[in-house]
């Protein structure tokens, strides 16, 4: 089975026109901080926006905000056709699940098992069988080059190893949007410039949109438009390739 | 090596944000451990002090002087006295008939002076027993109550004894008779079955109550480690680590130990009310000297500060974290080891028992087998687990199943270490339930042909001192007029085998109807087997026919009572036959239920009760581990199953990984524990009694404490459900 055949997007592509994600005046405070000062934000499908800005400008906040992990206390989130501010709390797990994929910095493999079955979670979550979701598992793992690393637990792998697994875990279930923060912000240079390199391979083939968060240059120069935040507030944008 | 100043320890561990739970817990898991060690040493210690204390009555110095003439004379230097033991329903009374000149010099605990014939003396509890229960079946046996024993006298405050004025000639007659100048306590010798009891009570208590130390220590490690290893980035040395975590241990076990002494004060009540053997317990008797109370907070604080120390020097702090490999190592097989040689143990001296080739007490072999069964079961532990995780990992198909498997086959120890104590009290309600079991093969006695009735009692008539004809003619008409009597038989028996075969009794055909003969041969007389007809049990006792026509030759061996059933009615006769004179002295007159020893029984239900006690607490204290286990091992895993909820998983998967992590390891254990319970009690069984007893099917409350421990275990579980939500939160967790 292909893994394409894993996911059925319930969400209309977007086009030039129509953007696949749509943020309207977004609000969020945490206590008296506030986070978010009214940002508009439109993202193509198959587009890879990088979100840069200082620590402490929000782009975290924003990426949470996008994916239905927070609700914004103003504004709204459009993905495709669901109003994700609006959705209730299983909702949004669900849409989670089957549309959105995740990549962090660190610390985000279960220690106990092993690379493939880190991988198949997502399937096993949406409801696939363990034999339908260890078989997509080999495959993504292949593709990343960690074939050999799939019985290995993530305590035994290198910090360039653990994070592709996780880029595997958040690809296999083809995932119409992937959310990246900071992912190779605990790489060395090089392995950070390997795992961008084939993440990106990965997501342009499959037409996944991307929304990377990083304070690296180096590693926003690789998407095709770059957003940044700063206090709350998107304070500039410029197209990066096209 | 740089030291640890007052104000470094205080910044690091009491300051810290967390440390609080963790200090609270700690110091609540090492209170109890050291409340539940003090009863139990004060019971252990009170079981022997009380017996000591009580063996007085029992006179164990002096000369017998059965058979002797009346020529025997006292002086005010010695008494004559003769302990028995008399009963009233289901209650044993001590009774100690005493006869002393009017000066005598000699003391009797208790007591200022000897009772006078038709006077006694009785315990508390014995003044209560009479006065609520008439004269008739019970008070008219002792005379005129002229005082009451003091407590210090006494085994218990249920304890029943009577210390009566009895004439010489009465106690002269009696084979336990004796002259004695003393009274005094025999030295405690041990006691076998205190010593198991206590064994088992501290182990089923104790072990639970150290894995909640274990576990509780546990709580919020990650977060620990990762301060030592701050501390370590920016200089301290490993030494210095390692003394704030003892110290940290040292202040919160002795904190916990001081707060155990206290609780173990304010529950000495309500343990003194546990009934075992003798009875409950005086409150002073649970008491336990300063020096032991001392000792064992010391014991308590240093073992745990010493482990403390050891467990962060293994852990090998850096500056960057822990350096040791955090999965644990594969358990072996040897782990079932002791479980095995446990086992063997106690089959050999079963079997060695059973075949009477067993040259030494069964006890210490038995003792040693079933500690070493007990503790083989914790260490078997994480292999078991390990095993049925890599059964079942394989065999699963959903997301919850795959994370909480894999943590099982990862981590067997912290799992296993989490329904450890739930294991351990499984185990220990299983031996015990097994062992009462045999208690019920033998406890009813009911009617059947050709076995003395239910119904009746039976009295042997002193062969010695024959009763004159009229003597015993007047005390059958005395019985025959008593109310709630129906009948009165006495039969008839004879030295040698002339004319009845030995051990057989002779009564006239026409009472052996009312005696519960079905089939009766034709003649005057009858004759049946006296002892069988006593027996708890078995197949009926025939009559045979005997050819006389009268009694001549014969001489009078027992009064059979029968009467209408009620208590009452046993007892008024019970009253009568025991003052008519006819037995022997201190011969007390019983019903078939009494001969069969129904004190073994209450024996063995006292020691059952008590254990389903003990099981109960340990059940308890191990549902609070299992709680706070099961939250730790989430808290460790915080930032990840956050993470899988961001990734859409959902709060009812994250509840099924914590309940399945739970079930699996605790539901095949269980069955294992049941298992190996009834076999030890099975090997016990059979060991101390050369296989005379056996179990049987466990009483209804060992199934209510099965189904109660299971409920905990789950109201455990699911009072951990709430932490996940909050726990888990997306707002709570940080990714970046």
């Amino acid at each position: 089975m292909s893994q394409n055949t894993l996911s059925q997007h319930s969400l209309s592509p977007g086009t030039l026109s129509t953007p696949l994600i749509q943020a309207r005046d977004l609000h969020k405070a945490f206590g008296r901080t506030e986070a978010l000062r009214g940002i508009d934000l439109d993202i193509h499908a198959g587009e890879v926006v990088a979100i840069m800005g200082p620590s402490g400008s929000g782009k975290s906040t924003l990426l949470h905000a996008l994916a239905g992990v927070i609700v914004p206390d103003r504004g709204t989130v459009t993905v495709g056709d669901a109003l994700v501010s609006s959705l209730n709390e299983t909702e949004r797990s669900d849409l989670r699940l089957t549309e959105f994929g995740f990549v962090f910095q660190f610390g985000q493999l279960l220690p106990d098992l092993s690379a493939r079955d880190n991988v198949t979670i997502p399937l096993l979550l949406a409801g696939h069988g363990r034999r339908v979701a260890l078989r997509a598992a080999d495959t993504q793992l292949d593709q990343l080059d960690l074939g050999g690393m799939a019985d290995k637990l993530p305590s035994e792998l290198s910090g360039g190893q653990a994070q592709r697994v996780a880029i595997a875990r958040a690809l296999v279930g083809n995932p119409r949007v992937l959310f990246a923060d900071e992912p190779t912000g605990s790489l060395d240079s090089l392995a950070a410039e390997n795992v961008l390199t084939t993440m990106l391979e990965l997501v342009r083939h499959s037409g996944t949109t991307v929304v990377l968060i990083t304070h690296d240059p180096r590693t926003a120069a690789h998407a095709d438009r770059e957003v940044v935040v700063r206090d709350g507030r998107i304070s500039g944008a410029r197209t990066l390739v096209g | 090596m740089s030291g640890v100043s007052p104000a470094l320890a205080r910044l690091i561990l009491v300051d810290s944000r967390g440390a609080w739970v963790r200090l609270v817990g700690v110091t609540a898991g090492v209170a109890v451990g050291v409340t539940l060690f003090l009863l139990l040493f004060g019971a252990y210690g009170a079981l022997g002090d009380r017996q000591e204390r009580s063996s007085w009555l029992s006179v164990s110095t002096g000369e017998y002087l059965a058979g002797t003439d009346a020529a025997v004379t006292l002086d005010d230097n010695s008494v004559f006295a003769m302990p028995s033991v008399d009963r009233h329903g289901d209650d044993f009374i001590t009774r100690l008939d005493i006869n002393a000149t009017a000066d005598s010099t000699v003391r009797i605990p208790g007591l200022s002076a000897a009772p006078a014939v038709g006077e006694f003396y009785a315990s508390p509890a014995l003044v209560r027993l009479l006065e609520s229960t008439p004269a008739a079946q019970l008070g008219d046996r002792y005379g005129t109550l002229v005082g009451t024993l003091p407590n210090s006298v006494l085994s218990s405050p249920e304890s029943l004894v009577a210390v009566t004025g009895t004439d010489a000639q009465t106690i002269l007659a009696s084979p336990a008779g004796l002259r004695t100048s003393e009274f005094i306590a025999n030295p405690y010798g041990g006691n076998q079955n205190y010593l198991f009891v206590t064994i088992i009570g501290g182990i089923a208590v104790l072990l639970p109550v150290l894995l909640l130390v274990a576990i509780v220590t546990k709580l919020g490690a990650a977060e620990r480690r990762e301060r030592f290893a701050t501390l370590r980035l920016i200089g301290a040395t490993p030494g210095t680590v390692t003394r704030l975590a003892a110290l940290e241990t040292a202040v919160i076990s002795l904190v916990g130990g001081l707060l155990g002494v206290l609780l173990a004060v304010l529950f000495r009540p309500l343990a003194a009310m546990v009934s075992i053997d003798d009875g409950t317990f005086f409150l002073s008797d649970l008491r336990v000297d300063p020096l032991t109370t001392t000792v064992v907070v010391a014991a308590t604080t240093a073992g745990a500060t010493l482990a403390a120390a050891w467990s962060i020097r293994r852990a090998d702090i850096g500056p960057l974290g822990s350096t040791r490999q955090q999965h644990e190592k594969q358990p072996r097989a040897t782990r079932l080891l002791p479980l095995a040689l446990g086992l063997g143990v106690m089959t050999i001296t079963s079997a060695a028992s059973q075949l009477g080739v067993l040259p030494i007490d069964g006890g210490a072999p038995l003792i040693g087998g079933f500690l070493l069964t007990s503790l083989g079961l914790i260490m078997a532990g994480p292999y078991l687990v390990w095993r049925t995780g890599t059964f079942l990992s394989r065999r699963i198909n959903s997301a919850a199943g795959v994370v909480a498997v894999n943590r099982v086959r990862r981590a067997p120890a912290a799992t296993f270490r989490s329904v450890s104590g739930l294991v351990v009290a499984l185990y220990m309600v299983s031996v015990f339930a097994g062992a009462a079991s045999t208690a019920d093969l033998d406890a009813t006695i009911s009617d059947s042909p050709g076995l003395l009735p239910v119904t009746s009692l039976t009295a042997g008539i002193d062969t010695v001192r024959v009763p004159e004809p009229a003597r015993l003619e007047a005390v059958v008409r005395e019985l025959d007029g008593t109310e709630g009597v129906t009948q009165v038989t006495v039969s008839y028996g004879s030295d040698t085998d002339d004319i009845v075969e030995f051990g057989y009794s002779v009564v006239p055909a026409t009472a052996a109807t009312a005696l519960g003969f079905a089939s009766v041969p034709p003649g005057d007389f009858v004759s049946f087997d006296a002892y069988a007809f006593m027996a708890a049990a078995g197949p009926p006792v025939e009559l045979r026919p005997v050819a006389i026509t009268d009694l001549s030759g014969l001489t009078p061996r027992s009064v059979y009572v029968d009467t209408v059933g009620t208590p009452a009615a046993i007892e008024v006769a019970r009253t009568v036959l025991e003052t008519s004179g006819l037995s022997l002295p201190g011969d007390t007159p019983g019903t078939r239920a009494d001969a069969a020893g129904a004190n073994q029984r209450s024996l063995l239900n006292s020691y059952a009760t008590l254990a389903y006690l003990g099981v109960g607490v340990a059940t308890l204290i191990s549902a609070v581990s299992l709680a706070v286990a099961t939250t730790a091992a989430m808290l460790d895993r915080k930032r990840v199953l956050g993470l899988l909820r961001l990734m859409g998983m959902r709060v009812a998967t994250l509840r099924r990984i914590v309940s399945y992590e739970t079930a699996a390891p605790l539901l095949v254990i269980v069955a294992l524990c049941i298992g190996l319970g009834f076999l030890t009690a099975y090997l016990i069984l059979t060991g101390l009694t050369g296989g005379a007893r056996t179990i049987g099917m466990p009483e209804g409350r060992y199934f209510i404490a099965l189904a109660a421990s299971l409920l905990l275990a789950v109201v455990a579980v699911v009072s951990t459900f709430g932490a996940i939500r909050t726990n888990t939160a997306i707002s709570s967790t940080r990714f970046e």
